[in-house]
């Protein structure tokens, strides 16, 4: 998964800070820890049994704390001198508001100003991470973003600052001034941003942010950073024992008594809703799998925003919104029904061309009007796609000279935990004209004609469901009002809310202007890819399960001239609409001997290189898929998705011992979560001791239930370090017997090694058995010939294959045969036909890796049966 | 709104075939975006013209950055800006050095040199083969010819070692090689009716018996060459037509084992004396360069023309072309056997496959 968090200005401490944040944050229930004070392990011997957790599950953050509308506004008018919480300390009730107001203030305390301290002790998370293993994700709240316009040579004088976040509820701040040098202005900057993600965060009712990305769009003097990613709540246990700095220490002495240290530390926990969550969790099990994450985090009476909600379609117990946008890819347990579709929104808007602060005004001005209208158009084309839910949602704003572009893509899908979308409904302001009358509902018609269209491509075709059982979805006229605050304390006796207007059905599109007329007009211009084609921006497709090997990576680049000297909105919007529609076509068409297959991880970036240049960029990899077994009911979709998970998360493991878990079965959770309460409960031995009197019988289970978390871990900071592997490769052997084996039929194949290449986390049919570390390579390459080279466009064309050479080469040169997550961060093209030059920058960067095809591994396994065991000995070893 | 740059680079590089096989033929960007649109691939697709535009740009831009890798094809296997898997390889490789029936007839035999390239805007326009593949075509003849000139080895080997062409592409290829280092004559109207199979056949069986390679498989030019001693030796042929005694045996013996079994007895038989002179006179000039080149004229006039217009059956000719042969054999005073057999088993198989309408 592509960890965006190379941004130019956001080299930021993230990696380094969730240990602290960890402990800090680990106020235990009823009582606080002071940061920096050791937890007492005896205090937590018992495990998760606190007196909580035995109360009748009922899921609701506003029991323990009452989540205040005006969280986020306080915490937006902080900057990073007055820090976080101190703003609002003491305005709400609850004891954990206290509690958190108190350990952010120790925190605080602790920091003594420096801008450094202060952002180790964050209390969110931020992942730039997009999946994550099953369960992980207890609630997705939605996507949180936040932007903001700055001068760049202005950072020794008070610039504009323009804040807004697109959590449907816009705000800008004050002016703001930073008399700091120049890259701690910009780390404010960032700090700021993040600061106010959080806060959006919060006003969801999420601790944590997922599919977290930072991005900058730069014009001249003027910059756009951005920042959006998912709010989350991410189950406790994932997080309780150890912390990343910790988990990095233990990959490099590898001492399993770790595990047991970090477990003593167990019931530290961060989330405000940690009573229920302990308890929650063992509900969650129970509950059909895949709806979890769509329940609502925030509290359904005193909602962020409005929103309709109805009981979820699959547990029927819970309350789910009507749509769901988020940044980060399909969760692997979630349930669809049907296949998913690449979504964009594309969007130009001309700006005069002004100076410094009259052009930083101009855009902070036109911004809130361009994420609206992005948004407007995804959602509208997410019900014309007859779909409910995005995934991997990456706005994309990109300033200019004269225009500002912006570029939205997401994988629509239809969750099966929410309600059916309803249609259009195309609304004229003159309803007297009968011509135009007939317009409409002509228009009407198509619309409905292509929703229809569209559920059979996708086959969408979800089960009936009679409406007592998942209660109405039309609210009642009474609970169309909206609820008063005071209400929002009042009990368990939930009152059915909807605070849209009307009935669901009727989103409605008023046609009031030819604005609107073209809305709906692009609405129905936008061609389906052709039968056997798929597209997503996501890892894999919703919906298809039974990939081939056959992957085909490739970058594409169009440059178009806006030829138009009299521009309009209408016309810019037309040809950036065209480009991209064209662009994709032309995908469709090239990759067409690879029907059936999807184009997975669809990266669009959009660039103004000049004037009247619009330059787009796109990465993906089309795989192939076997169309015969892509019929498959949805239960089997379940357990393939969660085999996948775990096989995911064996192919993302850096150690070989991922072996062991082989046997384990694809729910290795169950019993990792007994034997982590079983370590917490021998907490009080010391490590060496408790290795002696090792409970062999059990050691296999136990050995798991660390593999999860190493996995975990090494997820988290994969890209940290290389050198750490070297230990566990020692113990274990026969594992590197394995690997020599199986890495010499691919080397002698043929005079040049094939080398993969994906923008994925992983290979279809393949198991990836080493990271060989991260390729980030950066090239720039100039011509005087430009002419004689075939022009631009022959140019390019031979830098592009010669960087993908390179950085086949160099994974090569490392002994490898595949680069997975490889992105594509930067490719800046300037030309000047006149001197016959052009030069070019691009930045790539992935993880080179070994990986075996799984037909070659059975044929592996089946000569050596007692490979599963030989891990969990080789940890025996170690340990005594 | 106009693309000024439009690529499209996957990590395997794309092949299409059928645009492959545009470029080759040597059509324009636009002409080949129109043969596709007259393909009916629009409608199979549903793609635009300006998708297809596109797509054809890039492939001949693709096409024309791996030309130079195709010029020297184990450059193509190592190199490593184009992944390329093998299979494509192969097809990029055979289908560039594939070449028109058309066009080799006009070429083959001639000197490949800067004044036959010249003279290919004539070829181009009498076979109606583009003139870019015509000078595709030509330069991979004479690329082809440079390297294995001064090559030790067999000619189809070193062909195919350092062009990895096919086997069957190799052999036309040291055909075209023989041909052009021994500057047969092709073009008459006489031997217009004559394939390139068919002289890439005879070619074949020349360089199988009549080179110095046949003999001793360690000299230079073995396969390129005639062997010079065997030309020699064939004035000792000239025997079998000047001893007037031996030529009456040699017909008698013809005579009397064919007696019964061609249609075309009679004709033979008047002709035998024709005939014969003919196919030893062919042997005996073969010392001089310019009766090299006129072999095949002359074996058409001296021989095939003679039977043609007697409407031999081609069963006849074989029939009698073994019996020729072979009674030498029984000619007591005749010494050169194994020269005989030499020239004549390889003419004879030349003669039947030249035979033909």
């Amino acid at each position: 998964m592509p960890l965006d968090s190379q941004q130019p200005n956001s080299h930021c401490y993230w990696l380094t800070t969730y240990s602290e944040l960890l402990c800090v944050c680990s106020h235990s229930h009823l009582h606080w820890i002071p940061f920096n004070e050791d937890p007492n392990p005896n205090t937590h011997s018992s495990g998760p049994s606190t007196p909580l957790k035995n109360q009748t599950y009922s899921f609701s953050p506003s029991k323990s704390y009452s989540r205040q509308s005006s969280s986020s506004d306080t915490d937006l008018s902080l900057t990073p001198k007055t820090g976080m919480g101190s703003g609002s300390a003491g305005k709400e009730g609850g004891p954990f508001k206290a509690l958190l107001r108190q350990q952010t203030q120790s925190a605080l305390e602790q920091r003594g100003g420096s801008p450094h301290r202060f952002c180790r002790n964050r209390e969110f998370p931020f992942f730039t991470l997009t999946a994550f293993p099953p369960g992980f994700l207890v609630h997705v709240g939605g996507v949180v973003s936040a932007r903001s316009v700055k001068l760049l040579d202005r950072i020794h004088n008070p610039a504009f600052v323009g804040i807004m976040g697109n959590t449907r509820s816009y705000k800008l701040l004050d002016w703001n001034s930073f008399n700091s040098d120049e890259p701690e202005t910009r780390d404010a900057w960032w700090a700021e941003i993040r600061q106010e993600i959080k806060s959006h965060a919060k006003a969801l009712g999420c601790h944590a942010v997922v599919g977290y990305s930072e991005s900058t769009s730069i014009c001249e003097e003027v910059c756009i950073l951005s920042a959006s990613g998912t709010a989350a709540v991410l189950n406790p246990r994932f997080l309780q024992d150890g912390t990343v700095e910790g988990c990095l220490e233990q990959r490099l002495s590898w001492q399993p008594g770790f595990f047991s240290i970090g477990s003593e530390k167990g019931e530290v926990d961060f989330f405000p809703q940690s009573q229920d969550s302990s308890s929650l969790l063992g509900q969650e099990e129970n509950l059909p799998a895949g709806c979890g994450f769509c329940h609502i985090p925030y509290d359904e009476l005193n909602m962020p925003f409005p929103a309709h909600l109805t009981y979820c379609y699959s547990c029927r117990k819970q309350k789910v919104p009507d749509v769901l946008f988020t940044t980060i890819d399909l969760p692997t347990d979630a349930t669809v029904i049907g296949k998913g579709c690449l979504i964009q929104a594309r969007l130009c808007r001309l700006k005069k061309k002004a100076q410094a602060e009259a052009n930083a005004t101009a855009i902070s001005n036109l911004l809130p009007f361009m994420e609206y209208e992005v948004h407007t158009q995804l959602m509208n084309k997410l019900k014309l796609k007859g779909m409910n839910a995005l995934f991997g949602l990456r706005i994309q704003i990109t300033v200019g000279e004269n225009m500002l572009m912006g570029l939205a893509s997401a994988t629509g899908v239809y969750l099966t935990a929410l309600p059916t979308p309803g249609g259009i409904q195309i609304a004229g302001k003159t309803p007297n004209d009968g011509s135009y009358e007939q317009h409409i509902s002509h228009m009407q018609k198509k619309i409905n004609d292509t929703i229809a269209k569209n559920k059979e491509l996708y086959e969408i075709n979800p089960p009936e469901i009679p409406e007592e059982i998942i209660g109405s979805p039309i609210p009642e006229p009474r609970q169309r009002s909206r609820l008063l605050r005071s209400q929002s304390e009042s009990s368990d006796e939930v009152i059915e809310l909807d605070l849209s207007h009307g009935k669901k059905d009727a989103f409605v599109l008023e046609i009031d202007d030819t604005d609107a007329m073209e809305d709906v007009h692009s609405l129905l211009t936008d061609v389906p890819p052709p039968s056997g084609f798929y597209s997503c921006n996501t890892e894999i497709m919703p919906g298809i399960n039974n990939w081939t090997s056959e992957i085909q990576m490739f970058t594409s680049v169009r440059v178009s001239r806006l030829s138009n000297i009299n521009l309009t909105n209408q016309t810019l919007n037309k040809n950036f609409n065209d480009l991209c529609e064209n662009l994709l076509k032309s995908l469709y068409f090239k990759l067409r001997s690879m029907i059936p297959c999807c184009l997975c991880h669809v990266n669009f970036t959009v660039s103004l290189p000049e004037d009247e240049l619009i330059q787009v960029t796109v990465t993906a990899v089309a795989i192939t898929f076997d169309k015969h077994q892509a019929v498959q009911t949805t239960k089997t979709h379940v357990e393939k998705s969660l085999q996948r998970a775990s096989t995911d998360n064996e192919e993302l493991l850096q150690f070989p011992l991922e072996l062991c878990t082989d046997s384990l079965g694809p729910h290795p959770f169950s019993p990792a979560k007994e034997h982590l309460e079983s370590a917490s409960s021998n907490s009080g031995i010391p490590a060496a001791q408790r290795a002696t009197s090792i409970d062999y019988s059990s050691f296999a289970d136990r050995c798991n239930s660390w593999i999860e978390l190493i996995k975990l871990k090494a997820q988290t900071i994969r890209r940290g370090s290389i050198k750490t592997t070297v230990s566990v490769e020692k113990a274990s052997p026969l594992t590197e017997g394995h690997f020599r084996q199986r890495s010499a039929p691919a080397c002698a194949n043929s005079t040049v090694g094939v080398v993969k290449m994906t923008p994925l986390s992983f290979i279809p049919g393949a198991k990836i058995t080493k990271y060989l570390g991260i390729i980030n390579m950066f090239f720039i390459r100039e011509t005087t010939s430009l002419r004689e080279e075939g022009g631009v466009s022959g140019f390019l064309h031979a830098f592009i294959a010669e960087v993908f050479a390179m950085v086949r080469a160099h994974v090569a040169a490392l002994g490898g045969n595949a680069v997975v997550s490889y992105i594509m961060k930067q490719c800046v093209f300037m030309e000047n036909p006149n001197k016959n030059q052009a030069q070019c920058l691009i930045n790539v960067s992935g993880d080179a890796v070994i990986f075996v095809r799984e037909s070659e591994l059975e044929i592996m396994s089946t000569q050596q049966p007692i490979a599963s065991c030989q891990p969990a000995c080789g940890g025996g070893e170690i340990a005594t | 709104m106009t693309n000024e740059l439009d690529i499209f680079v996957g990590n395997t590089t794309l092949i299409d075939e059928d645009v492959y096989r545009l470029w080759l033929d040597g059509y324009s960007v636009s002409d080949a975006v129109g043969l596709r649109v007259r393909s009916g691939i629009l409608e199979q697709t549903g793609a635009t013209a300006g998708v297809l535009q596109s797509d054809t740009m890039d492939h001949y831009r693709t096409f024309h950055m791996l030309e130079r890798l195709l010029h020297t094809p184990p450059k193509l296997l190592h190199q490593l800006v184009f992944q390329i898997p093998p299979s494509r390889q192969a097809l990029l490789i055979e289908r560039y050095y594939a070449f028109d029936e058309a066009f080799v007839r006009e070429v083959l035999g001639k000197k490949l040199s800067k004044g036959t390239k010249k003279d290919l805007d004539d070829i181009s326009t009498k076979t109606g083969v583009t003139l870019k593949s015509c000078r595709r075509q030509f330069d991979n003849f004479k690329r082809v010819f440079k390297v294995v000139e001064e090559m030790r080895g067999s000619l189809a080997g070193n062909i195919q070692q350092h062009f990895l062409l096919s086997d069957r592409l190799a052999r036309d290829y040291a055909a075209v090689v023989f041909f052009a280092n021994n500057r047969f004559e092709t073009g008459k109207k006489k031997l217009q009716y004559l394939t390139f199979g068919d002289l890439a056949f005879c070619a074949e069986l020349m360089i199988q018996n009549w080179t110095p390679g046949a003999v001793d498989s360690q000299v230079d030019d073995m396969d390129v060459d005639l062997d010079k001693e065997f030309l020699q030796d064939l004035k000792e042929l000239k025997v079998l037509v000047a001893d007037k005694d031996l030529l009456d045996l040699h017909k008698s013996l013809v005579c009397t084992a064919l007696r019964g079994k061609l249609s075309v007895f009679p004709e033979m038989e008047a002709n035998f004396k024709n005939l014969s002179r003919g196919l030893v006179n062919i042997a005996s000039k073969l010392t001089h360069t310019k009766d090299v080149r006129d072999l095949f004229v002359d074996l058409v006039e001296k021989f095939i023309e003679p039977c043609r217009s007697d409407r031999w059956p081609l069963n006849d000719v074989r029939l009698f072309l073994n019996q020729y042969s072979a009674s030498v054999h029984s000619l007591d005073g005749f010494r050169h056997q194994a020269l005989w057999d030499r020239y004549m088993v390889t003419l004879r198989s030349c003669l039947l496959r030249m035979y033909h309408d």
